[in-house]
């Protein structure tokens, strides 16, 4: 079976004003049906600009790319023609702040139809039909009052389900999920990740995570990239990679994620609150 | 078992060609910058320098009559710009005139420029009853017909040069003003405002500190382009005959002197008109360039491309 | 022995809102004893920082008191609070935005030591020079502007300017949030090391449990503008007694606990969300909210 994903020394160079920057120096891994792969690292590690290059969002007059990225054997890096084709249909993108990746002058339900509507469903029944499909399958509640509101009137959870939902619209075998959870608070985060994982089991989707949480990482990952200065240190599975690290970078990173240790529900005293 | 991977000794050759780099976003836009700033610097240089030595130049008297030499076209007996219908050397008179037509659009721009910057930051920065009545007035004289507004206060005062900066200065404050207060709104809801307050700094040291620093760059360019706004309402004034009244000519005095002999004598119009254009031109062309600028398109940044190339950093 | 430095009690703030008052802080008291640490913990629009701007006195509190060493500073004049200002100090969420651009780091260092009339320049730059290599930054970049300053430098710099003071309280609001997790981890170890060193007392604001534990011996938790449980930090956080801070617990992602791939189980049947986004909405009942 042929991977879902390859990416080969991908090389992604951008021409700024303090010179040429090298943010993404030969990377390579693979993603299959059914997988997630995560692509951790710090700030300025090249793992957003990895995912924005795979999918062929940088700017024409900024990025230089090279290398090769294969989606289900067809080469799609630097071909316009083939990346449009595939992206939004066969790999979606979950992009990172849900509270500014909404238009705010459109409803959700406006936003929502334009994905379907991308996808090849047409008039606006048929739009609207699938729209409020899509959110069911996020478990947004009222999905049809939902699609008259604006994004500011929706909390940061449920504007990421929304954007989950125009992921799924046309059905796509690979998401990339970009910071899927930074931007939100820790319940919520919960919530969307169970989400994720419970639309893989269902779908067979393959997953593109991008993040700097190791918590992130180790609850949704099949397998690890770490990622430094562009390139990767360490790979491997996720119990693997998080039990028994072998590189010096990654010892580091999880040496510095503060421990919380076990705990188990105390008593309540009954009636009293701080 | 993990991979680890340590290419760190394996050096990936750059795939950016040099056309890469020439049609980059970044180096167009340096690059755009960099040509409005000398075609602007270069186009304002051309009035202002000449007009600004006026009194040096080999040129006859701007006053200097000559009856038996009117209405020469440029280029005759040495009169470049030719003579107007009294035999005056246009030239002198343009270039005399611009001193003056110059000098009270700096002068005017400065005053306005004060007036706005400071009661704009004050709005915005003091916000309540202060923003209000500033925005209010603000407001009120953007909603007034401006040359009206201007030709009923010289019918009022006169038109010395005196009343006809000032009225040009209250024209022009209320746009500087605007600007400032949105600068003044964004700088100070960040955080490092904050910190200042927590410091113990008072408000007003916090404004002077803090955000008049921080704004000033942006303020100014909307400055800058407003002297070639100046210009042209004093050239409106003048030609109206509101204008400093003789022995000044003025750019629009000259202009409307002229506009009697348009079809028989065109440069008497047309040159002046020129040099002002090439004026206004030439500054909003600089203010453009100075906003765009990137790291690439100082002058410093300019200069090194002619050093000797240094090794190491 | 140990002495209460600070107080909090009662206090609550509300904003107007078009529809009335919104409630931000209702009512929370806690007290902290020289030299400790106690951390306020709670998801967005809890109402900590808003406890945190209200304990260095960026905004005026609408009820309660906050006593410092005695003297209750909540509803002080500029005037009168302007003493006391040195001695509460606070360190800023955002690295990029606490400093101002325009400053070199000895100008911003050295802008408290100026407050409190050390009008020589040189003696400025030198205290200065010394509070940066407190913080462990070189003397060498003293004349270099923010921008040139990494993340975690540029936040050593804003400890070293609120330590320019001389305060005897430090509020930390997200202090170390903004920052990558090495650059946090080094950031509490300097913070411990200069709690150490000079006694100061700190009032951590964070959401992030682990960051808590690592930093402060006492926590509040808080939901919705008031404190829904607080004890010793070892004890709440092993010991949860609400259900509230069980789900902040129990949502805390800890790498190393982890067992198996994918293990949906942690995060299944977790109650969706109850916060709205915005304080009116939160007056109003959630539409069409499932618990």
């Amino acid at each position: 079976m042929g991977n879902l994903l390859k990416v080969d020394e991908l090389q992604i160079e951008l021409v700024t004003a303090r010179g040429v920057i090298r943010a993404v120096d030969g990377v390579s891994f693979c993603i299959d049906a059914g997988e997630t792969v995560t692509i951790i690292g710090e700030s300025g590690s090249g793992k957003s600009t990895t995912a924005m290059g795979i999918l062929g969002l940088l700017a024409d007059d900024l990025a230089v790319s090279s290398g090769s990225v294969q989606f289900k054997d067809g080469e799609i890096l630097g071909k316009p023609k083939a990346l449009s084709e595939v992206r939004g249909k066969h790999i979606a993108l979950i992009p990172q702040d849900p509270m500014t990746a909404l238009s705010p002058v459109h409803t959700i339900g406006s936003q929502l139809r334009d994905a379907v509507r991308h996808s090849g469903v047409r008039g606006k029944s048929a739009e609207t039909a699938r729209a409020v499909e899509l959110l069911e399958q996020v478990h947004i509640p009222d999905p049809a009052g939902q699609l008259a509101k604006y994004p500011h009137q929706l909390s940061g959870g449920m504007l990421q389900r929304v954007l989950i939902a125009g992921a799924l619209a046309a059905g796509p075998e690979l998401i990339i999920a970009d910071e899927p959870t930074s931007a939100l608070d820790v319940t919520v985060q919960a919530n969307i990740l169970d989400l994720l994982l419970e639309l893989q089991e269902r779908t067979g989707i393959g997953m593109l995570v991008i993040t700097h949480d190791l918590g992130v990482a180790r609850l949704v990952s099949d397998r690890i990239y770490v990622m430094k200065d562009g390139a990767f240190v360490e790979n491997g599975g996720a119990e693997e990679l998080v039990r028994r690290p072998q590189s010096a970078y990654t010892k580091k990173l999880l040496a510095a994620v503060p421990v919380l240790g076990p705990w188990s529900a105390g008593q309540t005293k009954a009636g009293v609150r701080a | 078992m993990t991979t680890v991977t340590d290419d760190t000794e394996r050096l990936r050759p750059s795939a950016v060609t040099a056309k890469d780099i020439a049609r980059a976003g970044v180096t167009r836009r340096a690059r755009d910058s960099r040509l409005k700033i000398w075609v602007g610097s270069i186009c304002a240089l051309v009035v202002i320098l000449p007009v600004a030595f006026a009194r040096v130049l080999p040129l006859p008297s701007p006053d200097a009559t000559d009856l038996g030499a009117r209405r020469l076209s440029p280029l005759t007996d040495g009169h470049l710009f030719g003579t107007d219908q009294l035999g005056r050397d246009l030239l002198a008179r343009v270039l005399f005139g611009g001193q003056v037509s110059l000098t009270i659009g700096v002068l005017a721009v400065v005053v306005s420029g004060l007036i706005g910057l400071t009661l704009g930051s004050l709005a915005g920065y003091l916000g309540g009853w202060v923003d209000t009545v500033v925005s209010r007035l603000l407001e009120a004289q953007l909603s007034l017909p401006l040359l009206m507004m201007l030709l009923l206060v010289v019918a009022l005062f006169g038109s010395s040069i005196p009343v006809i900066t000032f009225v040009i200065a209250i024209a022009q404050w209320p746009e500087i003003a605007r600007i400032t207060r949105s600068l003044v709104l964004v700088e100070r809801e960040k955080p490092y405002i904050d910190a200042a307050r927590v410091l113990g700094l008072g408000k007003f040291a916090t404004l002077v500190r803090h955000v008049l620093p921080n704004i000033i760059k942006a303020a100014s360019l909307v400055v800058l382009l407003l002297l070639a706004q100046a210009v042209l309402l004093e050239s409106a004034l003048s030609y109206l005959g509101a204008g400093p009244q003789r022995p000044f000519a003025t750019w629009g005095r000259i202009i409307s002197d002229g506009q009697d002999y348009i079809t028989t004598s065109w440069w008497l119009v047309t040159l002046p008109g020129l040099v002002i254009v090439l004026m206004v031109v030439g500054v909003n062309l600089l203010g453009d360039g100075l906003r765009d600028r990137t790291a690439g398109s100082s002058l410093r940044g300019f200069l090194k491309k002619f050093r000797p190339n240094r090794s190491g950093a | 022995m140990s002495q209460t430095v600070l107080s909090v009690e009662d206090l609550v703030v509300e904003y107007p809102v078009p529809t009335g008052t919104f409630r931000a802080v209702d009512s929370v008291s806690f007290s902290v004893d020289r030299g400790a640490t106690v951390a306020i913990v709670g998801e967005s629009g809890c109402g900590k920082s808003t406890i945190a701007k209200s304990i260095v006195r960026l905004l005026t509190p609408t009820s309660g008191r906050i006593v410092v060493d005695g003297t209750d500073i909540a509803q002080l004049s500029e005037k009168a609070l302007r003493p006391f200002r040195s001695r509460v100090q606070m360190v800023f969420q955002d690295p990029y935005g606490s400093l101002d651009p325009h400053l070199t780091a000895v100008d911003i260092v050295g802008e408290p030591l100026r407050l409190q009339g050390v009008r020589d320049k040189r003696e400025r730059a030198q205290r200065a020079g010394q509070l940066m290599d407190r913080v462990g930054l070189p003397t060498t970049a003293l004349h270099r502007r923010p921008v040139e300053f990494s993340g975690g430098q540029r936040q050593r710099i804003g400890i070293a300017r609120a330590l320019a003071s001389g305060p005897e309280i430090l509020v930390c609001d997200e202090a170390t949030s903004a920052l990558d997790v090495s650059v946090q981890a080094q950031v509490l170890d300097l913070l411990r090391e200069i709690q150490k060193d000079t006694g100061l007392t700190y009032v951590f604001i964070s959401h992030n449990l682990g960051v808590v534990r690592e930093i402060s011996e006492t926590v509040a938790v808080m939901s919705k503008g008031r404190v829904v449980e607080s004890g010793p930090t070892a004890d709440v956080l092993a010991h949860p007694r609400e259900p509230y801070t069980q789900a902040l617990r129990a949502a805390a992602l800890d790498p190393t606990s982890m067992v198996g791939i994918k293990p949906r189980h942690i995060t299944a049947k977790r109650p969706t969300e109850p916060t709205p986004v915005s304080p009116q909405a939160a007056m109003a009942p959630p539409a069409g909210a499932a618990s």
